[in-house]
């Protein structure tokens, strides 16, 4: 499922849109920096309510493809910086669980058609 | 084998992931492959954050060489008593202000050693730890670099080194055999073309003569057209043109405005931030060489030329091109038989010597000039593209509009291979007076992708063999980056030197040089 898609299905805005996100094949969602760096890979969407400093500075370390702030998120300059470097940024209006299960939701129905 | 350092500022959240950020740029710069790239980022960001979160200072030292990259990072600061339980996934001495932020998990010492290969940590309570871990290293496959058509005449050069210091890729050096380009660097621009008085730098035809078969179709840029509406019309222009003998002929504007409108609505689905347009080739080369990380930024559409290319496609057609770039571009995945390059030299006195014998009409009345559209941000010339691109990659340009960027000033209009000026020709073009069917936006199929550019070898023990040359021998040069050497600046000497393209005495501004000496530099 492409980027775009996913972010109409659970209501989620593309505030950056990235480059080369064909695809997001895995998400992992998270609120601790280390879980984060080990899971983050190509491919993966990482999903936190941690603050967007933060989550810039790990997309610029690891290249992130994606990451999706949640809780209506204000798109911090910084965060806005790391989706020029290349990495999708997507706001979710819902909670951390809530996008979780509208994402969980979303790829199992991929998975059914 | 290379040596690197950059300190730590314990309590400094705001800073961190500074000295991982400089390793990441030398293992990028050997050409480390990304899975390993990965694992040195996770293992040197968590043992930096334990700075940050727990000592007062510290240093990240890394040494690189064929085989491994070793790091070591040294603190001052309270110390681990325990460093086993340390070790146990889970424990951990972070703070509140830590923890808000994300750290203090109990993971960052057991997330170091499940990713390196070598892992060793000593602590003093009291007086600080030092951590070293080692990572195997291994080099990077692809990055193919792309064709280019700017053409060298060594002999018309007068030294004069202006080129040197226009190219924004520093792709030309200047030796004793003249200009030489550096293939790999060069974005078929024509900044170099513009400063060099002597004509040794330039474009050439696919053919010395213009041949015109009847089933042949003739595509002008629009700046051409406007070359000759000083005295005459452009109805006249374009009839003259097709005088020369071609069954068609086909003015880019019509292509450049689809771009246009094809570029503003897939900007309006773009949920923010700047989207360029790639109308202009040789900027499209400068993002793909110097900007990667703005790739995903350009509109997936094709250039005007190679739209109208695509429209034509299996047709016998002659493009008049105005830089390398657009040359290039018509030569990827086409054999020479279809398409031709022309000059716009090729077609002057041709063309005026037809439009003379109409005894000249006059020229309509002047209107406003071209591509003035509020929603457009356009932007001319290349050291200001440069700039504004240097912009949009620091976040600096967070508005939600299109940017047209072009490599000539006024845009093609501004080529150099153009005799009229570009300001005049340019408000002189009326857009849209002659009546001419409309262009299509041709959707790109093949994504643009980043050059390998700086990359020194493609094998790593000779990319680091060579890094540790080049800072060694940079120490030694005065950093004026006079370009009399015949390299623009004094880094690019060094990296000459080492990729033996240069000799080592050929800085003349360096203290003891005799040469120098006598000239009186010193």
């Amino acid at each position: 499922m492409n980027i775009e898609e996913l972010a109409a299905e659970i209501g989620a805005t593309v505030v950056v849109p990235g480059q080369d996100v064909a695809s997001i094949e895995r998400v992992y969602a998270g609120d601790r920096v280390s879980d984060l760096l080990n899971h983050a890979g190509q491919g993966t969407l990482i999903v936190s309510n941690l603050p967007g400093t933060q989550l810039a500075r790990l997309a610029d370390l690891m290249d992130l493809p994606a990451l999706c702030l949640v809780d209506g998120a204000a798109a911090e300059p910084a965060a806005a910086a790391a989706g020029l470097r290349g990495t999708a940024v997507l706001v979710s209006r819902a909670g951390l669980f809530e996008t979780c299960g509208l994402i969980y939701r979303c790829l199992q129905q991929e998975r059914c058609t | 084998m290379t040596e690197s350092s950059c300190r730590i500022c314990g309590g400094d959240f705001e800073r961190a992931g500074a000295a991982s950020r400089l390793l990441k740029e030398q293992l990028k710069k050997i050409g480390v492959a990304p899975e390993i790239l990965r694992r040195a980022m996770i293992a040197a960001y968590e043992a930096e954050m334990n700075v940050v979160i727990h000592a007062h200072r510290g240093i990240m030292k890394a040494v690189l060489d064929d085989k491994q990259a070793r790091v070591e990072i040294i603190d001052e600061g309270p110390g681990i008593a325990d460093t086993d339980l340390a070790m146990t996934e889970g424990y951990s001495t972070a703070g509140p202000q830590a923890r808000q932020l994300g750290f203090g998990a109990g993971l960052g010492l057991p997330n170091i050693r499940k990713s390196v290969d070598r892992f060793t940590i000593e602590s003093s309570v009291g007086k600080g730890t030092r951590l070293c871990f080692t990572i195997y290293l291994k080099p990077q496959t692809g990055g193919a670099e792309k064709p280019n058509s700017l053409h060298v005449a060594a002999g018309r050069c007068t030294e004069c080194l202006r080129c040197l210091h226009v190219c924004p890729t520093r792709a030309i050096r200047v030796r004793s055999a003249g200009p030489q380009k550096l293939d790999y660097l060069c974005i078929d621009c024509t900044s170099c073309i513009s400063e060099c008085p002597g004509g040794a730098l330039g474009v050439e035809p696919t053919s010395p003569e213009l041949t015109a078969a009847a089933d042949s179709v003739l595509v002008v840029p629009s700046a051409v057209v406007a070359q000759y509406v000083s005295a005459w019309s452009e109805a006249d222009v374009e009839g003259a043109l097709r005088q020369l003998g071609f069954s068609k002929v086909i003015v880019t504007e019509g292509a450049e405005s689809a771009l246009r409108a094809a570029v503003l609505e897939y900007a309006a689905g773009q949920p923010a931030g700047p989207v360029l347009s790639p109308v202009c080739p040789a900027v499209l080369n400068l993002i793909e060489t110097r900007f990667p990380s703005l790739i995903g930024s350009v509109a997936p559409l094709l250039a005007p030329l190679e739209a109208i290319r695509e429209e034509l496609s299996g047709r016998r057609a002659s493009f008049v091109v105005l830089c390398p770039a657009q040359k290039t571009l018509l030569g990827m995945g086409r054999g020479p038989e279809e398409v031709h390059a022309v000059l716009p030299s090729q077609l002057e006195s041709k063309v005026r010597t037809i439009l003379k014998s109409r005894c000249g009409a006059a020229p309509e009345a002047a209107a406003a000039g071209v591509g003035d559209d509020p929603r457009i941000l356009r932007v001319t010339g290349m050291a200001h593209v440069v700039r504004v691109l240097e912009e949009i990659e620091n976040g600096d340009v967070a508005d939600s509009c299109v940017l047209e960027l072009y490599a000539c000033d006024e845009g093609c209009f501004g080529s150099p291979l153009l005799r009229e000026d570009p300001h005049v020709s340019r408000r002189r073009y009326r857009s849209g007076r002659a009546a001419r069917p409309a262009g299509k936006a041709v959707r790109r199929q093949a994504p643009l992708e980043g050059r390998p550019g700086m990359r020194l070898d493609s094998n790593m023990a000779a990319a680091i063999e060579k890094l540790t040359r080049i800072n060694r021998l940079l120490q030694g040069l005065p950093g004026q980056d006079c370009g009399l050497c015949g390299s623009p600046t004094c880094a690019s000497l060094a990296e000459d030197v080492v990729m033996g393209r240069a000799s080592a005495d050929a800085c003349r501004r360096k203290r003891g040089n005799p040469d120098e000496t006598r000239r009186g530099l010193l």
